[in-house]
Parts: C-alpha cells; structure tokens; sequence
C-alpha cells in the first residue's frame, strides 16, 4: 500500500508508517509560526512522489506559494500547466485571476461545490489536497455549520481517498468546537512557540495519529531558507 | 347504434362518436353564443364529409344573409345548394305548424335529406299560446322528422343567463346541447358547451369550452384519464440540468412528473425553466416545449443568451420550442389539449409552462381549477412529459388556487430570496417530490455566468 510523508525529515522518521492516502491531517498552530512552510513541503514531497497537489490559498493570493515553492527550488509552471499543481483561490473574493476561485466565503457550501469539483476531475489519481487555512475559511459561519461541512466533507475525502492537510490558526475558532474538529482527523500536528520568555523557539507536537502507536513528545524546530524545516531530534529538554 | 358524426371538431369526442341517426337534439343559447353557427355547421360538414343532403329551415334569416355569414367560415351554401345537395326554407312557423302542408317533407325528399337544422323553433310559441297545444305541435313536429328518418337540430332561443328552467322541449326532444357565452373574470367571455341529455346513449359531462374560429367550431373536450396508459418508464429520472440539483432530488425529476416551481418575483424561475429545456437538449439530447404566456419568445432568447443558451439554433434544429401563447387569447381547455398534442407530435420529453398563473387567473371556482388542472397533469404525465409548471410566489396567488395546484401535481420547488448576514441569498427547497427521497431544507443557490447552480446544504 502507498504511504505518505510529509518531506520534513524529523517529522516523517516519528511516523515510520508514513501516511495513508485518505487520511486527514489536522494542523494546528501559532500565526507565523510555520504552517506554511509546512505546506510547501508537504507539496513538494507530493509533486516529487507523483501525487497530484491542490493547494487552497485562503489567507494570502496563491502567487505566495508559488514564490514560496520557488525558493525551495521548485517551480510551478511545469507542475501547474500539466495539472500536476492546482491553486485554488480563496482569497481574492472578486477579480481573481485564478482559474479557480471561489467567489463567496460565506457559504462552505459554495466551498465545498468547488472542492468537490476539481477534486472529481483528478478521480483515479493520488491526491494531495492543502487548504491554508480552513480556519479562516470559517470566521463568518455559524458553528453548527461548521460541524455539518466538516463532517460531510471530511466522508467524502475519505471516500475518495484524498490525502488532506487542513490548516488552522491557533484562537480563530472556539476551543470546543476544535476539539469536536479534531475527533474527526486521523493525524493532528500542532505547531507553537515556547520555550523561555526571553528566547521563544519553535515546537511541534504529534496530537494524534490514529490507529497506530505514536510518541507525543515535544520537538523543537527551525525554518532554513534553504532545507526548509528542521526538526531537532532533542525530545524532553523543552518546558 | 348507427351514429352521425357531426364533423364539429372535438365535438363528436363528447358523443363517443355522434348523434343516434335520426335523433332528434335541441341546441339551445343566449344571442350569440354560437346556435346558428352550430347548426349550419352540423349540416356543412354532413353534406361536404359525410355525403348527407341537408335542409336548413329558417324562420326569420333570410337565404342571403345566411350564405354570406357561411361564407366567413369557407362554407359556400349556394355551390351546395346548386349541387342540389342542401335546401335552405325561408318560412314561417305557421306554415311549418300546419298539417295540411308538408313542406318540409317536400323539399327533404327532394334533396334526399338525412339531416336538418330548425333555426328556431321558439317561434313556434307566436302560433299558439295555450302550453298544451305547443307542446303537441313541438311533439307532432320532431316525430314527422324522425318519420322522414332525419337526424335533426332544434334551435331554440334562451332569454337568460340565469338559472335554468327545464322547458317542455327538453323532454320532447332526444338530446340537449346548452351554450353559454359567458362573462368571466377579467375582461374576457368564454363561450362554453353542455350536453345536458341523450336519450339512448352515453356522452361526457360537464361543461366544455369552445371556439368559433376561422373554419367553425372547435370544441375542447377534456376526456381527463381516458387516454391515460400510465408511465412507460415507472423509475426512470430525468436529470434537471441544474448542478447541485439533481443531488437533492437523488439523482432527478422523476419521468413523466409535473412540478410547480413557486417563487416570488426575481428568484430565478424562468431560468430554471429555461435552463431545463436548454441543458435538456444540449447536454442530454431531450426535445423540449416552452409555453409563455407572459413573454415574448424574443425576450426569452435574448434573455437565454446572457447564459449562453442559444435557443434559436436549438429552434432550428428542432430540439426546443418555444410557443407563446397571450394571456388575452388564451383558453385554458384549448390550451391543455393544444399542449398535449404539440408535445406528443414534437416527441417533447420536457415542458415548462411560464406560468401557471396565467391559467389560475382564468378560473374563479377552485372545483374547476383542481378538473382542468387534473386534466393537464394527467395529459402531459400519459405522454410521459416531465413539466416545470412555474408559479408565483404562495402569498400573491389568489386563495386556495395555490393549495389546489399542489394537490394535483407531482411535486413543488421553491424559490426563495432571504436576507442573510445582510446580503440577499437565493435559496431552493424541495417542498414535495411524490416517491422520492429528496433532501429536505433551504439550500444556497446561485445565478451566475453559465445559468443556476445549487449548493446542496451541507450534514444533510
């Protein structure tokens, strides 16, 4: 069976059975703290493994993750004019550019219409599917709502074996309403800052990974502007 | 039992056929509602498609008047009468009232008559003014016709509207055909025929709508399920054409269903409509009808076009049609057989009537609303037609018309426009979908560049 890896090395070796295609990965972190860096790795892991890669840009115009992948050495126009790298834009509410775009953020349905669509032209491919971040995507509907789309929506990923990364931002939504969230994902990462008060790092935590044995200890990481993450392999230092 | 066909169209339907040969009918009315015309007509078409010589007795029109009037529906008396095929009796009911003449008999057997009009036989009540000794002369009278074994039409004239009084004709004759030119609501008459006896053999009740046209009566015979077969393709689902749609309703509209689409002003329900018929072609090679009563079919193209649709060429190809129909020249009995048999010789899967108030705004009793309409729907589901019949909004149609549409038909849509976060949303709910398990709820949905799109409301 194909597994997935996320393309950051101390991340991937605490997951020695890597992912399955349909599972969903929930991350959750601080603003600025890396959750997009992520993203462009988990991408480029994807377009280097083959997989068809959708990313949904909902807080910044997807040319951000184009220059970002850029740095990282990869470019998109390859990827993008093969339909290998699809950009969804959930940013630009009018007068988006893109080819696809959502013109609307106040319905998840209208949202999940245009996931659902593109998502059923890629049908037999491997699919990696980013939305950064659906949190946003969520600051003007009812929580109920929110459910409703995260359970409908999440069956059908599965159903179709997409392997997703949803991102959100730390304090957007209620903490009951991440916690019900969360119960529905098979892997959560959650991504903040600590460490002491005069000099703050960056950790990540392995929250959940679902129907295998994981090791949720802390690990404190650093963005390279070359290598992109690095995950130290130090665990137990940080309080 | 050896009929007469009658040759008036859809007329004979009611007789299951024609008259008993040698029957004899009275064909009573107000002025104007059509008695004459009727008559010259039963004997016009005898003569011409039926090969039988025909006598026409008038008692005040003379011959002149009477070939002229003729001639406005393409009927020349005078070739026939030269042909020796109709005698038209100028005369008096005195002399028709005597014994002693047999005029009648004279100029029947002269032509060889096997039918003849009696226009009328009200003034019959100038010979006597005793109601036995009328009633006798009337009895003596139509038995001297049977006797010459003619298959006749009484005239008789009705002062009034109101209610109705059975006058001794009635029982002395064998069959009674009532017509009524009568107001209604609008500016409008309709003219409206009644069988209201036939001794001796079965007819359809109730009453029935007609018109006098360029080439004579059409009687618009509403025979309801009679010609009702029932579905060819019981589970068979007709896809909408409008994304998201389908989805809600499990997969489509059920073949051979009517659904009302209700929706106040602006919902987008001749979109929809239009987008049925134009996906329906394109996109699933279905022919389809448009009925407007309301717009021009140059608007409905142009309106089309804004989304792409161009149903000009799909005109011209002859997957759509677009009929339009004005309100002003509309008559609901007409229109309802009109519509079944365009759909049946245009091989019409698919039918959108804009709108059905257009029909409603015709009938003020809701007993007649609920016939007619039972009528369409029970037509246009024979033919195994899928209609959108489009409806305005509940609270603007006229009381209790509303709950009567959505009794008969199949199912109901509605269009919604609410106000949410302050912006306008559009929403539709699946309100009733006879024998399937559609979504239930209001769902988004959206007009936008390639026509309507719904967005199923997401945890079901």
């Amino acid at each position: 069976m194909q597994r997935a890896f996320f393309g950051v090395e101390g991340l991937d070796h605490k997951l020695e059975k890597g992912l399955a295609y349909g599972s969903q990965i929930m991350v959750e972190g601080d603003s600025g703290v890396g959750k997009t860096v992520l993203a462009g790795e988990f991408i480029k892991e994807g377009l280097r493994c083959g997989d068809t890669c959708i990313y949904v840009a909902c807080d910044e115009p997807p040319a951000v993750m184009r220059e970002h992948l850029l740095s990282f050495k990869v470019g998109t126009p390859a990827y993008e004019e093969t339909g290998r790298l699809i950009f969804i834009d959930a940013y630009e509410e009018n007068g988006s550019k893109e080819k696809h775009s959502l013109s609307d953020h106040r319905n998840l349905e209208k949202y999940f219409a245009l996931e659902s669509e593109v998502l059923h032209r890629l049908s037999g491919r491997r699919v990696r599917l980013v939305v950064d971040s659906l949190s946003t995507l969520f600051t003007m509907i009812d929580p109920a709502d929110i459910l409703d789309f995260h359970r409908t929506r999440i069956k059908q990923l599965r159903r179709n074996r997409i392997l997703a990364m949803d991102i959100f931002v730390s304090g957007v939504l209620e903490p009951r309403l991440m916690t019900i969230t969360g119960h529905l994902y098979n892997f959560i990462l959650k991504m903040n800052f600590g460490g002491a008060r005069h000099s703050s790092v960056r950790i990540m935590q392995i929250g959940k990974v679902k129907s295998q044995q994981f090791v949720s200890s802390r690990h404190i990481f650093t963005i390279n502007p070359v290598y992109g993450i690095l995950v130290s392999p130090d665990m137990g230092v940080i309080e | 039992m050896d009929k007469v066909p009658t040759g008036i169209k859809g007329f004979d339907e009611l007789l299951l056929g024609g008259i008993v040969r040698g029957n004899a009918v009275l064909v009573e009315g107000v002025p104007g509602a059509g008695k004459t015309t009727f008559g010259i007509e039963f004997i016009y078409r005898g003569i011409t498609e039926f090969g039988e010589p025909g006598v026409i007795v008038t008692c005040e029109q003379l011959p002149q008047s009477m070939y002229r009037d003729a001639l406005n529906f393409g009927w020349d008396l005078r070739a026939l009468e030269e042909a020796g095929k109709l005698r038209i009796l100028c005369t008096s009911p005195e002399v028709l009232a005597d014994p002693e003449v047999n005029l009648v008999e004279e100029v029947a057997r002269e032509v060889g008559a096997r039918r003849i009009l009696v226009d009328s036989i009200s003034h019959f009540r100038s010979v006597f003014d005793d109601p036995l000794s009328l009633r006798r002369l009337v009895y003596g009278f139509c038995n001297g016709l049977r006797r010459l074994g003619l298959t006749a039409l009484l005239v008789k004239e009705r002062e009034n509207e109101g209610n109705r009084e059975y006058a001794f004709e009635e029982y002395v004759v064998d069959a009674v055909i009532r017509l009524e030119n009568k107001e209604r609501p609008g500016l409008h008459r309709h003219r409206v025929l009644e069988i209201s006896k036939t001794r001796g053999q079965e007819h359809i009740p109730g009453k029935h709508t007609f018109r006098i046209t360029d080439e004579g009566i059409k009687v618009f015979a509403l025979t309801g399920t009679k010609n009702f077969t029932g579905r060819a393709h019981e589970n068979e689902l007709l896809h909408t054409g409008v994304p998201g749609l389908d989805n809600l309703l499990r997969g489509g509209l059920p073949r051979g269903a009517c659904v009302t689409v209700v929706g106040g002003s602006g919902t987008g329900k001749t979109l929809l409509g239009m987008q049925f018929l134009a996906r329906g072609a394109l996109d699933y090679g279905e022919k389809g009808i448009f009925l407007s009563l309301e717009e021009i079919p140059s608007h409905i193209m142009a309106n089309a076009r804004h989304f792409n649709w161009d149903l000009h060429t799909l005109q011209e190809q002859g997957m759509i049609k677009i009929i339009y129909m004005p309100l002003s020249e509309m008559e609901i009995d007409e229109t309802i057989i009109g519509l079944g048999e365009q759909a049946g010789t245009f091989g019409a899967s698919r039918l959108v009537i804009d709108s059905i108030y257009g029909l409603l705004s015709r009938i003020d009793n809701a007993a007649v609303l609920h016939e007619k309409l039972y009528s369409l729907v029970t037509h246009l589901n024979s033919l195994n037609c899928t209609t959108l019949l489009i409806s305005p909004a509940w609270e603007t149609a006229a009381g209790g018309k509303a709950e009567v549409i959505h009794s008969v038909v199949q199912g109901t849509i509605l269009l919604k426009s609410n106000m949410l976060q302050n912006r306008r949303v559009r929403q539709l709910e699946i309100y009733k979908m006879r024998g399937v398990n559609h979504a239930t709820g209001n769902h988004l949905l959206e007009i936008g560049d390639s026509g309507m799109q719904v967005f199923p409301r997401l945890g079901g």
